[in-house]
């Protein structure tokens, strides 16, 4: 009611916000403000544990462990015919591995891709609630969304949960108005734009090979097996990175899916004479 | 009956009337008028200035920055500061400017809110919300108290909206609004029906594609309502002389 929000009066949050902890839940429907700010959460958070304290005491020798999924090897880079985007698949808890085929890129729609990395579940329910926020702009707006935007509200979802043990690490690419568009999301909030970037515990080994290998006027079948070169070195390497590479392809008229190879049979084509 | 169903906002009348909503929109119809023309490369806004009382300062009154709100001026800087609010919180998010017609549906929605509550009234304005897209289109809105909205090709509101609405209905042709000069004349015609005292009393904005908001100078609106009743003496010396020949 006005003279409520006159005097500042607020009976029932002040209730359960004993409840609920500091952050509120409120399910409020506001379709022209971007809601995804430190104001209003999706869900509660738990009352009195507080997250990263928790998940700290997991890891640790003497506590019990829960590690959760993690490790991985994703790239993206911009070139002269879009956006090359390759991710492995394989999914570890600890020393367990939990999956060797997981889709670690998130189709927003048919101009925007998502990749994911960092803890598996973090990485999937953000990005499908970016994937929500992406088709309630396009009903809204009667246009798709910019890539910039959607990083943006990737960001602040990011942001709203700052510290509390999120893990994720996403690229979010796309072709919108301004052409190409390529950004790196992170749980700590930071949100870059860039040509070239690489996530995971592989990303050292896939930087080398990307970096020595790029050049901007690569041909489109260049970009592919460079792309294919990068996660598959990675995954020779890197105990925590396997499976298969995902290869997409970003173009002017949407993403097309370029590959999905074994890594294995990879290797044996790259390193002839090594084994 | 009415006066049963007047009262508070959230209560339908038996013949399905808002009674508070429609006061409010006669509440606009007591302002002064105002008259939006979307011309091709140009968007312009007139509005009739309201005599001032002798010891009050001229500039609090009227124009206020791209878009132009009817009657109670109070009301209107409350939404203004929330449109301006929004647009920069849309800049923020989005990396992008607003386009003209999601400030103008987050104003109208605004607007059906208050219609929508208990303990609160209407916002007694109607607007006319002027500018170009991103991509170089030029828009005309307007929004009511109810909170609709629509795009138009020229429009007015206030006082004696109507007959200026029926004079744009008239004379908005394409070659009307061919160029910027143009355009800007046919608002100026536009108001000219109903404003008393001529020039003086009219307050003129324009905006051109890519350039920021322009607000006359009283001297320039003179001028151009010079040539207007040149131009006029011209037609109506052809029609005298078709007449005789």
């Amino acid at each position: 009611m006005a003279l409520s929000e006159v005097i500042g009066f607020k009976p029932f949050s002040e209730t359960s916000g004993h409840i609920f902890g500091p952050r509120q839940t409120q399910l409020v429907d506001r379709p022209n403000h971007y809601s995804f700010g430190t104001k209003i959460q999706e869900f509660a958070v738990p009352v009195g544990e507080e997250p990263s304290g928790f998940l700290k005491s997991c890891n640790s020798d003497g506590g019990v462990r829960i590690d959760l999924n993690h490790g991985t090897t994703t790239l993206a880079f911009k070139f002269r015919h879009g956006v090359i985007v390759a991710v492995d698949s394989r999914a570890s808890a600890g020393r367990y591995l939990a999956s060797n085929n997981v889709n670690k890129v998130i189709e927003i729609n048919p101009y925007l891709l998502g990749t994911m990395s960092g803890s598996a579940a973090d990485c999937q329910y953000w990005e499908r609630l970016l994937a929500k926020e992406c088709r309630l702009y396009r009903l809204r707006n009667n246009q798709r969304i910019s890539v910039a935007a959607a990083s943006k509200l990737l960001c602040n979802m990011m942001l709203g949960y700052r510290g509390m043990g999120l893990s994720v690490g996403s690229m979010i690419c796309g072709w919108d108005k301004q052409g190409p568009g390529l950004y790196y999301v992170d749980e700590n909030g930071t949100r870059l734009s860039g040509r070239m970037f690489s996530t995971g515990c592989g990303n050292g080994y896939a930087y080398g090979v990307v970096d020595s290998g790029y050049r901007e006027d690569m041909s489109v079948e260049e970009a592919y097996e460079l792309g294919r070169r990068g996660i598959t070195h990675a995954t020779h390497r890197d105990a925590y990175s396997g499976g298969v590479v995902n290869m997409y392809h970003m173009r002017e008229d949407g993403w097309i899916k370029v590959c999905k190879e074994d890594v294995s049979e990879l290797i044996h084509r790259y390193k002839e004479g090594m084994f | 009956m009415a006066a049963r169903y007047d009262r508070a906002i959230t209560v339908f009348s038996p013949d399905g009337h808002l009674f508070q909503v429609e006061y409010a929109q006669e509440a606009v119809k007591k302002g002064s008028t105002a008259v939006g023309i979307r011309g091709k490369d140009i968007v312009v806004l007139g509005v009739e200035k309201k005599s001032v009382a002798k010891l009050q300062e001229e500039r609090t009154v009227q124009l206020l920055h791209i878009v132009r709100y009817i009657c109670l001026t109070a009301d209107a800087r409350i939404v203004i500061n929330r449109a301006r609010v929004e647009c920069q919180s849309h800049r923020l998010t989005v990396e992008d400017p607003v386009t003209v017609e999601y400030i103008t549906r987050y104003i109208a929605t605004l607007k059906q809110r208050y219609t929508q509550s208990n303990g609160r009234r209407p916002f007694g304005i109607s607007a006319l919300i002027v500018g170009f897209d991103y991509d170089g289109t030029p828009r005309l809105y307007q929004t009511d108290p109810s909170g609709t909205y629509h795009a138009w090709k020229a429009n007015a509101i206030g006082r004696s909206a109507k007959t200026v609405r029926e004079f744009l209905e008239k004379n908005y042709t394409e070659e009307a609004i061919a160029g910027d000069n143009e355009a800007i004349k046919l608002a100026i015609k536009a108001l000219l029906e109903v404003v008393q005292s001529g020039g003086k009393n009219i307050e003129l904005a324009v905006i051109r594609r890519n350039q920021p908001l322009k607000i006359l100078e009283s001297k320039e609106i003179e001028t151009l309502v010079a040539e207007i009743e040149k131009e006029k003496e011209e037609e109506a010396e052809k029609k005298k002389q078709k007449k005789s020949s």
